[in-house]
């Protein structure tokens, strides 16, 4: 009964909104923009990610309620534009605590059955 | 007049052939094109110093490729001064036909993409893999996004899924 109340109450988190929260978490909310997290999944995921889907995604997110934002300083680097900071909030964590603890509970007995690391 | 002395044409000639040739290594990295002008020049300014030497124009051969360097990078230098020639560094920019591309996306990503796409390219893009795959890279993404936010908007593409741009890396 309990866990049908959590189903409920979030929104899954689909496997590449996991890792743009975790990536923001990872990152902190001074310096979550969109080149920072980009790169946090590219080198701790091992796989290439293409701007348009962050973005896509970080949209879907905020729309959710999970993550905020904040536009911030413009520099050279970037022509003169403004980053756009994001901070994942108390639901956002809430909702990912929820799937980690989903995967974690699904992967539970069939460890040796994934095989070695690779 | 006095006529300039054959050994310093001489070594105008080996101090301008070793700056070409240095330039050629350096430039073949990044700016491939920048590379290839100057791959050129050299020969142009080989067989014509060689006529000029074999036509008893000059007393040595190191003397004719001199004259002749001196006068075309001089001819060069003053094309760039004059604001003739482009400038070397300014095709290091992003491709602007693809930056019309993410002008297309709707207006409130539109400003961030722009920004993180120039600052991908600027600090990773063009040092990690030269200025060429940079551009493919930046097209690649470009295209994506426009894709990205036509196929959201009509619900057809489930943003976030993994993308494979190895191939403008090649």
């Amino acid at each position: 009964m309990q866990s049908r109340r959590n189903k409920a109450k979030y929104d899954p988190l689909g496997e590449f909104e996991t890792l743009v929260l975790m990536a923001i978490l990872r990152i902190g909310p001074d310096n979550a923009y969109g080149v920072r997290v980009h790169l946090e999944i590219e080198e701790r995921a091992k796989r290439r990610v293409a701007l348009g889907a962050l973005y896509t995604t970080l949209d879907r997110l905020e729309r959710k309620g999970f993550v905020s934002s904040r536009v911030g300083e413009a520099t050279e680097v970037r022509g003169g534009r403004a980053k756009k900071y994001f901070k994942v909030e108390a639901h956002g964590a809430a909702a990912l605590r929820h799937a980690y603890q989903a995967t974690v509970e699904m992967a539970r007995g069939i460890e040796p059955l994934l095989g070695g690391a690779s | 007049m006095r006529r300039v002395p054959s050994w310093i044409w001489s070594l105008v000639g080996a101090s301008m052939t070793a700056l070409m040739l240095a330039a050629i290594i350096y430039f073949s990295k990044n700016e491939v094109w920048i590379s290839v002008v100057f791959t050129t020049a050299t020969f142009c300014i080989a067989i014509k110093s060689f006529f000029d030497y074999k036509k008893g124009q000059t007393r040595t051969l190191a003397d004719s490729i001199g004259r002749n360097t001196a006068l075309i990078m001089g001819y060069a230098l003053l094309s760039i001064l004059s604001g003739k020639a482009p400038a070397f560094h300014s095709e290091s920019v992003p491709p602007r036909t693809a930056k019309v591309l993410v002008l297309l996306i709707p207006r409130k990503f539109r400003e961030n993409l722009l920004g993180d796409l120039e600052e991908e390219f600027n600090e990773i893009f063009v040092p990690q893999y030269g200025l060429k795959a940079a551009k493919r890279l930046y097209w690649w993404h470009a295209t994506y996004a426009l894709l990205e936010f036509v196929l959201a908007g009509c619900g057809k593409m489930n943003s976030g899924t993994e993308v494979s741009p190895d191939f403008v890396i090649l």
